[in-house]
């Protein structure tokens, strides 16, 4: 009887230690749920690589409860980006101008994200002065992309981060030059200034489950053949116009209709592959005017934190966009038929 | 109708056969015919005095004897089935082998890849700005770089 109950103690120990959360990934989801819960102010140095050109930034950061203000300042150039949970404000100074995004909602699995990368603590570092911890995060196995983030040790904020993409390039990279958590911001600096003149949600299409956006489009909206490895469905959305009717007209004669299109997003837990199929509506002579090959070759555009792929595939224009290398976009761009 | 075209078919019409169109014709030529009609009564004539002779069995050895060379005749005709499958087997063979050596390259090129340096088009800018949107709200996004990448590409657009 005593054996029994020795047995049964250790098979229920053993069952709690794999299902213990890995430390480290821990760690990486508390860093992701820090904003909600600390109140800050800091400076930044951020930097980007877009389209093969880097760019540089310092600003002020202002973070209250889940609520984030960015002043920026780049040479001579100032702007602001406020995020309050729901939009993203993007608030240009000179002109006195507030262009409002819809906050994105999209429910990520942290299981799948496990699945597919590695969390390892590898070292303790100081940021701002603050001792931290670093993580890294990669892929099983080996490559890239891979994301460094030096975690305060004391809040859980993420005090530095770097970002590789799949060619093992550095895309962005942001660290606190000084920070303090004492810092209690003021609820204005998170709305938008009365005299900004704040224009309208630019549009970015409803957000449809995979079957809705299929009934939705009115044109047959295909499934990738072909995903790379880890990927699952994340959402789908419908734009069906995306310009003012003269606007739209001026780009179709150059070429470039923008809507209506349908979007798959696919992720693997970290990153999002994103597959637009709009109807293929080119004027007629528009190859030759725009002086592209008359076989409707791929196009693709690296633009740094992710590849573009565009190419024309019977009645539809299919344009694939993700941290992918260039063979694996043709693969899944092949795959839509 | 000529003469020598209903004695073609007379034996087969007097003992009822031949379709009705014929039989039609052949009667047709007979009412005019006064030689095809005595060819006619000279058949039918004939059938009486035949049909009034006596039947005789057949002796069995005569049964055993034809029924062994009729099954003998078909065994050489038919081929085997394992002869068949050789002969399928060559066929396929040659005309594998005939396959390889006229086989054409494929006629699918795959398309030629531009590489731009940057976005082109507004359609392809509406994709990128919908994807790097989604970007934001994904893990361990950088919200400090992506403010500095949406004023970036407004600047560029």
């Amino acid at each position: 009887m005593r054996k029994a109950r020795l047995l049964l103690l250790f098979l229920l120990l053993s069952a709690a230690a794999a299902r213990a959360e890995d430390p480290a990934w821990k760690a990486v989801w508390r860093s992701e749920e820090a904003p909600a819960r600390v109140s800050l102010s800091g400076r930044v140095r951020t930097k980007a690589t877009l389209e093969g050109k880097p760019r540089e930034a310092t600003a002020e950061v202002y973070v209250s409860h889940g609520k984030l203000r960015l002043d920026y300042q780049a040479g001579a150039r100032h702007w602001s980006l406020l995020d309050n949970g729901q939009n993203l404000i993007r608030l240009q100074p000179d002109q006195k101008r507030a262009r409002v995004l819809r906050r994105p909602q999209l429910a990520f699995d942290r299981a799948l994200a496990e699945r597919n990368y590695v969390a390892r603590r590898t070292r303790t570092d100081t940021v701002a002065g603050r001792p931290v911890d670093v993580i890294e995060i990669a892929p099983r196995g080996h490559g890239n992309p891979v994301w460094r983030l030096w975690v305060d040790r004391a809040s859980s904020f993420v005090l530095k981060r770097e970002q590789y993409n799949v060619d093992g390039r550095l895309t962005t990279a942001t660290e606190y030059l000084a920070v303090d958590f004492s810092a209690r911001p003021a609820a204005q600096l998170f709305e938008t200034p009365a005299d900004y003149t704040r224009e309208p949600e630019q549009v970015r299409g409803e957000r449809l489950g995979l079957e809705a956006l299929v009934a939705r489009a009115g044109f047959p909206v295909r499934r990738p053949r072909y995903l790379p490895p880890g990927y699952v469905f994340l959402s789908g959305s419908f734009r069906p116009e995306a310009r003012e009717p003269r606007a739209e007209a001026r780009a179709r004669l150059r070429g470039s209709p923008s809507g209506p299109a349908a979007t798959l997003r696919y992720t693997d837990g970290l990153r999002i592959l994103s597959i637009v199929q709009r109807p293929a509506q080119l004027p007629r002579g528009n190859t030759a005017r725009r002086g592209r090959a008359p076989e409707n070759p791929l196009e693709v555009v690296d633009r740094g934190d992710e590849k573009v792929l565009r190419r024309r595939a019977g009645d539809r224009v299919i344009v694939v966009v993700g941290d992918l290398t260039q063979d694996e976009l043709v693969r899944v761009a092949n795959g839509v038929e | 109708m000529t003469c020598s075209e209903l004695r073609e078919y007379l034996s087969e019409v007097v003992v009822g056969g031949g379709s009705p169109w014929r039989r039609l014709r052949v009667n047709r030529h007979l009412r005019g015919c006064a030689s095809c009609r005595a060819e006619k009564a000279a058949l039918e004539r004939a059938g009486r005095l035949v049909s009034r002779l006596e039947l005789e069995s057949a002796p069995v050895e005569l049964w055993d004897s034809l029924r062994r060379h009729v099954e003998a005749s078909v065994r050489r005709r038919a081929p085997r089935p394992v002869d068949r499958l050789v002969l399928v087997g060559a066929l396929t063979v040659v005309l594998l082998v005939v396959g390889v050596m006229f086989r054409r390259p494929p006629t699918v090129v795959a398309p030629p890849i531009v590489v731009h340096t940057g976005v082109v088009d507004q359609d392809m800018r509406a994709a990128v700005d919908g994807h790097v949107s989604a970007d934001y709200a994904a893990p361990l996004s950088d919200p400090a770089a992506a403010g500095l990448r949406l004023e970036s590409e407004e600047e560029e657009s």
